[in-house]
This record gives structure tokens, sequence and C-alpha cells, in this order.
């Protein structure tokens, strides 16, 4: 698939067909996805884990339901935990200077060893890490990256995926030998959809205009019809939702699973 | 659910003064009409029957009319605006299944009844969700 395609595909799926197993080499295409995005100080801030519902014990899919993930627990066979590593910053120095040593920070941008070791670190980077806040705000940000890959390459590879608030986290963290630093940031459930590709059509988004400016905050940008149209025959752009059949397939799903109609 | 929890969620006087509800008398009270109205825009209601009649016996067994249900689960906050309350709304999760296993339903069967249950109140506006039947 496109690139264009799949961010034009992907949707937050809710119905996937529990009897269909993931393949593993989907799951490592995910997370090596992920592990390309980009990130600051090339720092380590996502980490995941993977396990399949099968093999979790029904106590503890019980504790992780809550009133917005209880049935798609249930649909999904496959769960990837994500975390922020808090203890990103550690080694920040030593990544940096070896981006310098592979021409990637240059002197042509001002970047040289000695500038890490006696000014960027001291200076920038330690503060930051000893920043709670700035730590959680830049950490954040960032494994968000990561996991956007990771959604738009589980839509490459055919499949439908949605991510859910992450509770019952401290059940978890003894479960799968989770590290102090790390803390939870979203649930990304995975599966092969039962709802069509087009999962009812692509959702309602504002214009361009409305959120993209040119020059100055109050000059929309301004589209060129041309564009979009190249940008709908390359299916970034695609039929809007509802489909007409939409509400009809999303009831007969929840009668298929027994879910409120 | 403690015996503090259900006194205050049931209310002490409404024992003596529940009079049993049948799928024709829950028609007319406002959460109903809601809900149906929701869940099938009007159209011929005798398709919800089965649905009807799970809520007026879930109201029998709770003693409570559709709409006090509605209401156990919304808290007015001080500012005027309203708010799910997460006791209310978790101790209607215990009594829809407790309401399902005194029918002697269990497994998917269960599930599905629950999750009929859930649905007069998700078109009420409280957010919940039950397990999907995939036994």
């Amino acid at each position: 698939m496109e690139f264009k395609e799949a961010a034009g595909t992907r949707r937050s799926v809710r119905f996937f067909k529990p009897w269909q197993p993931v393949e593993r080499e989907k799951i490592q295409k995910i997370f090596e996805a992920a592990n390309r995005s980009s990130r600051s100080m090339n720092a380590d801030y996502a980490k995941a884990i993977v396990v399949r519902r099968s093999e979790l014990p029904a106590e503890t899919i019980d504790a992780l339901r809550n009133p917005t993930t209880t049935a798609s627990l249930d649909l999904a066979p496959v769960y990837i935990f994500w975390y922020l590593d808090m203890d990103y910053p550690t080694g920040g120095a030593d990544r940096l200077k070896e981006l310098v040593e592979n021409h990637v920070l240059t002197p042509s941008h001002g970047w040289s060893k000695a500038y890490v070791d006696e000014f960027l670190w001291p200076q920038v980077l330690k503060p930051i890490a000893d920043n709670q806040m700035a730590t959680m705000f830049m950490g954040t940000i960032e494994c968000g990256q990561a996991i956007a890959n990771a959604l738009l390459a589980a839509v490459d590879e055919g499949l439908g995926t949605c991510l859910h608030a992450f509770t019952a986290a401290d059940k978890v963290k003894d479960l799968f030998h989770v590290p102090d630093s790390w803390i939870p940031i979203w649930l990304q459930l995975l599966g092969y959809s039962a709802e069509e590709k087009a999962a009812g059509g692509q959702r309602p988004r504002r214009p361009l205009s409305s959120n993209f400016f040119e020059g100055a905050a109050d000059k929309p940008f301004e589209e060129d019809p041309e564009v979009t149209e190249s940008l709908k025959r390359d299916k970034l752009i695609q039929d809007p939702g509802p489909f007409a059949h939409r509400e009809t397939e999303v009831k007969m799903l929840s009668r298929m699973f027994g879910l409120p109609e | 659910m403690s015996e503090t929890d259900q006194r205050e969620f049931h209310g002490e006087d409404i024992e003596s003064a529940f009079e049993p509800l049948t799928p024709e008398s829950i028609i007319s009270f406002p959460s109903v009409v809601k809900w149906l109205d929701s869940v099938n825009s009007g159209k011929d209601i005798s398709v919800m029957s089965e649905q009807l009649n799970l809520v007026a016996e879930f109201c029998n067994f709770v003693r409570q009319t559709p709409d006090e249900m509605i209401a156990k689960c919304i808290r007015n906050l001080k500012d005027g605006t309203r708010a799910i309350s997460t006791k209310g709304r978790n101790i209607t999760e215990e009594n829809i299944k407790n309401f399902v296993k005194a029918r002697a339903k269990t497994g998917n069967e269960a599930i599905v009844e629950e999750n009929k249950i859930r649905g007069f109140f998700v078109h009420n506006g409280i957010f919940m969700q039950g397990r999907a039947a995939i036994l």
C-alpha cells in the first residue's frame, strides 16, 4: 500500500475478528515502523509490549476493562501496551556524539562533540532531564510519533487498530515485569477488522483552511483544487462517511457479538 | 456493593411505593422515549419488544422506574452541569449482572441479555460497555 493510501485508510477500528490471529511477522513490521520514527536526541522514548489475548489470564483482561474499552478487549486478538520510558535522557550525550561521528549532525549546522559535551548536555538537556514535567512533555510527543508510525504500519499490513485508554497499569506492571521508569501511554488493540475496509467512510475533518495557515495565523491555507483531486486519486482523501449502509453494518456487527444496538 | 451503597442507590422509601412495571407502562417514560427514538429512529417499536420487556423486568428487579434508573447514574454538579456518576454506574453494572444471573442466564446468553439492558442506558447518555459474546 502506498503511503497516501495507508494514511487515508486508517480508521479507529472497534470491531475485530476475534477468531483470526495476527501473524507475528506483521507485529515485527509494526514495531520496526515505530522504531524508525523521528525522535529528538535519537532517544528511545517509546517502549511496547505485545501480548495475545489468548495467552492472558482472564483476570488480567478483566482488570483492563473500563467503560470505554470492555467490548474491544474481547474482540481484538492482540494488545500492544505502549509506554514512555522516563529514563530516555540517559545516554543522550553519547547518542548525539554518535550522530556527529556519523555526519548526521554536522559542523555546517553548528554541531561538534565539544558542543554536545560542554554546552548542550549541561546547559540544555540535563536541565530538561531533571525537570519531570519537561521530560514528560517531550516524551509524550515523541512517543506519539512512534505510535503514529505503528498505526499506519498496521493499516499497511491490512490490519485494523485503535488506541484505547490504558487503565489498571499497576496490575499489568507486575505481570509483564515493567520497569519503574516506564509510564503507560496507550493500549493499542490490533486485529483483522470485522468492519469493511472503508469502515463506513472517511471520518469528518474540517477543511485545511481551518487548521493550517500560510504566512500568518489569520491567513488560512488555500487548497489547490488540482492537488485535492490528485489526493483523491491517491486515496489520501476518500469517500466521506457515513456510507448509506453504515448504520446497518454496525447494527449487524453488534448483533453478531451480542453488543448493544 | 455495600449495604450503605445499596440503600443510598435504591432509596429508603422506594420499596413500599414501587408498583410493578410492564413493557406497556414504561414506554411513556421520557428515558424510554429517548431510548426508542435513538435506537430505532421512531420506527415500529414492535421490533424492540424483547428489549422493552427486559428493561421493564429490570425496573422491577431494582424497584425503580426507567427515569429513576437513569437519574441514579447522573450527578448534578454545583455549577449546574451534570456528570456521569461512577458510583451509580458501577452499581447499575452490578445490578445488571445480578438481574441476568437471577434469570439463570450464563455464557453468551448472559452477555447478550446484559448488553440489551445496557443499550437503554447507553442511549440515555450513560457511557458503558459490556463484554462481547465470543465464547
